[in-house]
């Protein structure tokens, strides 16, 4: 049984975003999601792993920062990031149904919902599809200051050969962040999740995570 | 007989280096992005066209303000075409 997907666009600040947001019957909760920095809310791992979330009985909303929207290729400033997720998050809310809304998103995508999380936003939890600690090859500079002001549920999700994020540093930032946070590891996973000689398809890659995520969300509500 | 009027090594042989980074010509800056005019000795993938910007060619080094980790080495031209994206309403 597939859950009918809806198409919406809302006003994200800077211009009208699209979005996606699929209900199964009787949802446990609603998961906002976000794209990485290179692609859309269309690329087939993002659309795989929301399905197979709807399949979970987890209501989604995929939605699409202005740049991507307009075509370009040059991330937003983040203040226009975090404004965009807002609004997606009240789209979200307005849709939810009363139910538990949850952030989250792939690497870029993540951090912004962490960010805006940080800065207020009120998500029950949040859900990193590998998060972007550091630039590759760059562990000095580490972006974790704002996590620590983040008082609800952490799931991060990391492929254990992500450039993104050496292991070592993650596991002190988790330890960091003490009960929060939670972290399950796909061993030979790059940032992608991909493991090599797999050779899966990314919807199918993404669709692979959903009963991890499925399974903390379902423990929090 | 062996020369004399050698040139002063000290003298020829150290061209001054050209400064490594500069403003950005004023076409180039966005509301919310830092631009950067830079020739560096690196190779870079330009997010605009998917193609090498080669070592030693000036291009422009983008940062959207917030982002320090979405640093990006744009083709001069690449740019100017993002630009016109943004069409003001950045």
């Amino acid at each position: 049984m597939t859950v009918p997907e809806e198409r919406l666009a809302f006003d994200s600040g800077k211009g009208q975003v699209s979005a996606a947001f699929a209900r199964p019957p009787e949802p446990v909760a609603t998961l906002v999601v976000s794209h990485g920095a290179g692609s859309g809310m269309d690329h087939p791992f993002l659309v795989g792993f929301t399905r197979a979330m709807n399949e979970q009985a987890i209501a989604t909303l995929r939605f699409n920062f202005p740049y991507m929207e307009a075509g370009r290729r040059s991330t937003d400033p983040q203040p226009v990031a975090v404004a965009a997720w807002r609004a997606a998050f009240e789209a979200a809310v307005a849709r939810a149904g009363g139910g538990q809304v949850f952030a989250g998103g792939k690497s870029y995508g993540g951090r912004m919902a962490s960010v805006a999380v940080a800065e207020g936003m009120p998500a029950a939890g949040l859900v990193f599809l590998g998060y972007p600690l550091h630039p590759p090859g760059k562990p000095e500079r580490v972006r974790d200051e704002h996590l620590y002001a983040i008082e609800v549920p952490m799931l991060f999700l990391h492929g254990t050969l992500d450039p993104f994020a050496d292991p070592r540093l993650l596991k002190r930032v988790i330890d960091r962040l003490g009960t929060r946070a939670t972290l399950l590891e796909v061993t030979g996973g790059d940032h992608s999740f991909n493991v090599r000689g797999a050779k899966k398809e990314p919807r199918e890659v993404g669709a692979s995570l959903a009963p991890l995520v499925a399974s903390f969300i379902r423990e929090l509500v | 007989m062996p020369r004399k009027n050698r040139r002063n090594p000290e003298f020829f042989e150290k061209p001054e280096a050209p400064p490594a980074r500069a403003d950005a010509p004023l076409w180039a800056l966005a509301p919310g992005y830092d631009v950067r005019h830079v020739g560096g000795e690196k190779e870079y993938r330009c997010p605009g066209c998917d193609h090498v910007v080669r070592p030693g060619v000036w291009h422009l080094v983008v940062v959207p303000q917030g982002e320090p980790d979405e640093r990006r080495h744009w083709h001069t031209e690449c740019w100017r075409r993002e630009i016109r994206r943004l069409g003001g309403r950045a």
